[in-house]
């Protein structure tokens, strides 16, 4: 059974209109659309926004996210301050919440990705059925993180009474913002045709 | 020379195979045989049911920013905030970067993706299409995981239980219209299949060629 559209007979798919059509062409015979291979370039793109991610997770969690002003004194809040305070009081569903999505999600995620990128450099998660479930898992997981920055974003513009109490957004929203959205854009560049293709160049072999 | 595949055929955007999809019954929908990705799915009256979807998240949306979707109440004074309220606080505050992200990605790509599956709906099912619709198909695949008003939503809640303790706070009349465009909007982005509607737009495109005129 031919098991690569692209490397067995030569056909690619345009990712625009989904025609099937031979690999030779540069453009798609019906809507005009560039056609192309394999995202393969995407791999270094990965793991440069990878690397943005990365640093931006430092001070997303070292600064302070939220800072509440109450009376003239002013509190600071890092994401994992706000889950301790969040659980000494007993809040113990919204803790939990924010410390999966703000905390393991982005721990988990930076793990899949360094896993994918590496790909066959790494010896462990090599049946690409399971690296195309991580893949997957990155993919629908990772916007959810940013449900913290909403939190500190709606709270920031909702109270405002001025002495009485006022909430603004610390530096770290910004940067946790940033690492959510690079992260997002290093799962979008990976093609997980090429943990298929290194499968059957190992079966080949 | 290669057999013409582009009528029946999908290649899996996960591993590559090449399957035979043929005419899917509506209601069924594609796996890869070897990874399990969804090719396609055949969602049964997709077009009335993006149309309808699409257009019911609009008159939501329009609800939603008319009125303030949170009350706040502390020691006597009272504040409301709008959904446009909240970004523009946030530029006040000198958050600028944060104003700007919130506000695409809670208002301004829900919006878009609702105006871009009306407009697909009302274009394939009167026939008024040509190959370059299909590009509009490709940017909301593109920008599917951008559209984040769900996940603002959740943010609302979360802090709504955060802040109870310390003030008194009220869900308002937006706060339910906000709900249901989420609803509504993810019931019509769950009717866009692109290989389908891919599929109907060639067919379109196909016959006015073949019978020039009949526009």
């Amino acid at each position: 059974m031919p098991s690569s559209a692209l490397h067995d007979l030569n056909l690619v798919n345009c990712r625009q209109c989904e025609t099937v059509q031979a690999a030779d062409h540069l453009h798609c015979s019906f809507c005009g659309h560039a056609l192309h291979g394999r995202k393969r370039y995407r791999l270094q793109r990965a793991w440069s926004f990878l690397i943005t991610a990365l640093i931006l997770y430092v001070p997303a969690n070292m600064l302070p996210i939220m800072v509440t002003y109450e009376l003239g004194n002013g509190t600071y809040n890092t994401i994992a301050g706000g889950v301790v305070a969040l659980w000494e009081h007993g809040d113990y569903l919204i803790a939990l919440i924010i410390l999966v999505a703000s905390l393991l999600v982005p721990v988990a995620k930076f793990a899949a990705l360094i896993i994918l990128c590496l790909g066959d450099r790494l010896k462990i998660v090599d049946r690409p059925y399971n690296r195309a479930t991580i893949y997957r898992l990155t993919e629908f997981v990772g916007r959810w993180s940013m449900v913290d920055v909403f939190v500190v974003a709606f709270l920031a513009s909702l109270i405002q009474l001025g002495n009485l109490m006022s909430v603004y957004p610390g530096p770290a929203a910004l940067a946790f913002a940033g690492m959510v959205i690079f992260s997002m854009l290093a799962a979008n560049s990976l093609d997980p045709k090429l943990f298929w293709d290194a499968y059957e160049q190992r079966q080949r072999h | 020379m290669h057999r013409d595949y582009s009528h029946s055929h999908a290649i899996c955007h996960e591993c590559d195979l090449l399957s035979f999809v043929g005419d899917l019954p509506s209601g069924h929908k594609a796996i890869c045989p070897r990874c399990g990705a969804v090719l396609t799915r055949s969602r049964k009256n997709a077009l009335d049911r993006m149309l309808i979807f699409g257009l019911t998240a609009i008159i939501c949306l329009l609800f939603s920013t008319l009125f303030s979707y949170v009350d706040l109440s502390v020691q006597g004074q009272e504040r409301g905030v709008t959904l446009l309220e909240t970004v523009a606080v946030l530029f006040e505050l000198q958050e600028r970067a944060l104003a700007l992200f919130t506000a695409v990605v809670i208002i301004g790509l829900p919006t878009f993706f609702v105006g871009v599956t009306c407009w697909l709906a009302v274009s394939i099912k009167w026939e008024r299409v040509s190959a370059r619709t299909i590009r509009l198909l490709r940017i909301v695949g593109h920008l599917q995981f951008w559209n984040m008003a769900e996940i603002f939503f959740l943010g609302i809640l979360i802090s709504m239980v955060k802040v109870s303790s310390m003030v008194d706070v009220e869900v308002g009349t937006s706060f339910w219209a906000y709900a249901m465009f989420n609803v509504f909007l993810i019931a019509a982005l769950a009717q866009v299949d692109r290989y389908q509607l891919a599929q109907k737009i060639k067919r379109i495109v196909h016959d006015k060629q073949v019978s020039p005129g009949a526009v």
